[in-house]
């Protein structure tokens, strides 16, 4: 019977096992084949060759410490705006759904509009700079200057931050009032509850989170590809724009290569964390 | 649950090795329906079709496939993109025959190869000099040895250069062509600011790349060029630029004459009264005339077909097409003039009497117009291909042009346009 239930089972996810088989796991397969490899077609085996140019290309080590950046400074910002904002919305008071729901808002608006705004506020004419000169101070170049960092970093976290808001919140809602009703019987303060009941409690939520929130990070290139193109400024370089110049060259090697040392790197820090999870989550139940 | 998962491995490799088998398969011999595909723009079909029907004379077990590139813009772009994807992939055409376009042209659409000086490195095309070292019709020293030089990659042969262009000037005043001697675009420059020559800052404002020196080391994947050279020599011809501007609004006269496209040089040396002109190259900042390749072919590495394209290819290398010849072949076929397909400086330096005997039957005291125009190319010559980086850049300097009617930029705007262009430079060097 059990046996039974298992081919029926394996049957069903049959469409969806070879679905990403043939559209992920092959082509997956083919870009590490590739990377090993010079020129189209990928028939002259070079073994290690593209990995040591493209390890010493100076482009790759910008877009790769530009990468490493946005994400060291980028995830953590959106967790702790996300709690936070996750822990005053999860208490009751006036204007509670509609901010709820205004977190939502920059999800649903289109990106190209977003970036539109964002040129019409920060181009090199644009309003913010016209206030600037209106105040008599210097103007700035905010798309062309280090200030592009910070501002592609601003639209990762407004366009990120609602979804991990709701994710939060609904983790919060799971927790028992009662451990809280318990812990102000023991005497327990604000941060000593949310040190021993709601951090741990929503492990598995902040991981979810955490996870999602550096695949978004990896997807801000689309932003950065709106607002500079393909020669943005040097602070935005991320290592997508590496990956994508190259294939406008036609240097499949160099592009293969990236993208398994980009593949490599999400999937050891998905890993990683998955593991971390895994390890504070059996501590919590032992 | 160990079988299950061998056999999981085993199902997973077959498929990924069917999959990469697909990619490499052998060379096939020429059959009765042996298919050469090859890769033109549009546009240049009317014209290269009696070629194709002449190699297909030629080679009948051999039919030529014209693979065409949209030249609608709207549908150009997407339609590319795709082609890249196949031509990663290992497929798609045997033989490209493309053009990069020029400074001047106005319209300047997408390319399939944005930067042929690039493509030369990234395998995609098959290394010619196994075929042109067993080609006895082939003579190294019947062509222009920069212009063949600047289709290398470590020392390989990857694109055929099939034409190209020059910063060359028609001289008027037979005293500036006698002093004519400057070394660099400096020594130029100076003589130039000292009377009132018109209509050439637009070429200095236009065509700013072919004035600088050597930029990049794709071998090396390297810039060549410092910050403060680059600034350095884009003051010096927005300097140029500003003085030129102002004095050819003063004057009629026209000293100099520039034109980019041979036939118009051929006209102009015919036409006038030429007996003062002289054909004169505009040097680079720090030494010999620069010159672009616009045509050229080359051979896919995955092709099966290699030398099969390779009988076409040297078709478009011969003399016949070299010389522009609308000549007829046989009683029913002859090549009509390609007048799109090749309209700068031939790369053979062979055919200066079939040039003059079959453009110019009716005329006499006819100059030698390909040896001159020739013989303003030296070894030192800076050539490469016309690439996207070569648009970007000037498309800077050409915005900076428009902006200085109104006023002269200020530091920091020549400071922005500067960083703007090294960071271009060190794309196009390492990615």
């Amino acid at each position: 019977m059990e046996k039974r239930k298992q081919k029926i089972g394996l049957f069903l996810a049959l469409p969806i096992l070879l679905g990403t088989l043939v559209f992920y796991m092959v082509p997956l397969l083919i870009t590490i084949w590739y990377s090993f490899t010079f020129g189209a077609g990928g028939t002259n085996f070079v073994g290690f060759a593209n990995y040591q140019r493209v390890w010493a290309n100076q482009r790759f080590q910008l877009a790769l410490i530009n990468t490493i950046k946005f994400l060291g400074i980028g995830v953590p910002s959106i967790l702790i705006l996300s709690l936070g904002l996750a822990l005053v919305l999860n208490r009751t008071f006036l204007g509670n759904s509609f901010f709820k729901l205004s977190f939502l808002f920059p999800m649903m608006v289109p990106i190209s509009s977003i970036v539109m705004t964002v040129q019409f506020l920060f181009q090199d004419f644009g309003i913010c700079n016209q206030l600037l000169q209106a105040m008599g101070l210097p103007t700035q170049r905010w798309l062309n200057s280090s200030w592009a960092f910070m501002l592609l970093l601003l639209l990762y976290i407004w366009k990120n931050a609602g979804y991990n808001i709701i994710l939060l919140l609904s983790g919060l809602k799971m927790i028992p009032e009662d451990y809280y009703h318990h812990a102000d019987l023991e005497g327990a303060n604000r941060w000593q509850k949310l040190h021993y009941i709601t951090l741990p409690m929503l492990t598995p939520y902040l991981f979810f989170a955490l996870v999602i929130s550096v695949l978004n990070s990896f997807k801000s290139f689309r932003e950065a590809f709106l607002l500079s193109g393909n020669s943005p400024h040097d602070s935005i370089y991320l290592l997508q724009y590496f990956i994508n110049n190259n294939f406008e060259n036609l240097n499949y090697p160099r592009l293969s290569v990236a993208s398994v040392i980009f593949f490599s790197a999400i999937l050891i820090a998905v890993l990683l964390l998955f593991i971390l999870q895994q390890r504070k989550r059996d501590d919590i139940y032992v | 649950m160990k079988k299950k998962k061998l056999i999981a491995c085993i199902l997973l490799l077959s498929i990924f090795s069917i999959f990469i088998t697909s990619c490499s398969e052998q060379p096939k011999q020429p059959t009765e329906k042996t298919v050469l595909k090859v890769c033109i723009e549009s546009s240049q079909l009317d014209e290269l079709k009696p070629v194709f029907n002449y190699y297909h004379d030629l080679y009948p077990d051999v039919v030529v496939q014209p693979i065409l590139l949209p030249a609608k813009k709207e549908q150009r772009e997407t339609e590319l993109k795709k082609i890249q994807t196949q031509i990663m992939a290992g497929t798609f055409a045997d033989l490209y025959l493309l053009s990069t376009g020029k400074p001047f042209n106005a319209e300047k659409p997408e390319q399939l190869f944005p930067n042929p000086n690039k493509m030369m490195y990234s395998g995609v095309f098959c290394d010619l000099n196994e075929f042109l070292e067993q080609d006895k019709d082939f003579q190294q020293q019947d062509f222009l040895q920069p212009i063949l030089d600047a289709g290398k990659a470590n020392g390989k042969q990857m694109i055929f250069p099939l034409q190209y262009t020059q910063n060359i000037l028609v001289v008027k005043d037979p005293s500036l062509a006698e002093a004519w001697n400057m070394e660099t675009l400096a020594q130029l420059l100076t003589v130039l600011q000292q009377k009132p020559y018109s209509n050439i800052h637009h070429y200095f404002a236009f065509n700013l790349t072919s004035l600088l020196p050597e930029l990049i080391s794709y071998e090396q994947e390297k810039v060549l060029i410092t910050r403060e050279e680059l600034e350095e020599h884009y003051r010096m011809l927005l300097n140029f630029i500003q003085l030129e501007g102002l004095t050819s609004t003063q004057t009629e006269n026209k000293p100099l004459e520039s034109f980019d496209t041979f036939p118009n040089t051929v006209y102009f040396l015919t036409e006038e009264n030429n007996s003062d002109m002289a054909l004169r190259s505009i040097p680079t900042m720090n030494g010999p005339s620069s010159a672009y390749i616009t045509i050229y072919g080359a051979i896919s590495a995955q092709s099966e077909y290699k030398q099969e394209a390779y009988q076409l290819l040297k078709i478009f290398f011969g003399k016949i097409a070299q010389a522009n010849d609308s000549v007829k072949l046989t009683e029913e076929k002859n090549f009509q003039s390609f007048s799109i397909f090749f309209s700068d400086y031939p790369v053979r330096t062979d055919i200066s009497e079939q040039y003059k005997s079959t453009q110019f039957n009716d005329r006499t005291g006819v100059p030698d117009v390909v040896n001159q125009v020739q013989s303003l190319l030296s070894e030192e010559s800076k050539v490469s291909f016309f690439s996207n980086l070569d648009i970007a850049l000037n498309q800077i300097a050409e915005n900076r042009y428009f902006q200085m009617l109104r006023n002269f930029p200020s530091d920091e705007e020549i400071q922005q346009d500067v960083d703007k262009m090294m960071r271009l430079l060190e794309q196009a060097a390492m990615e």
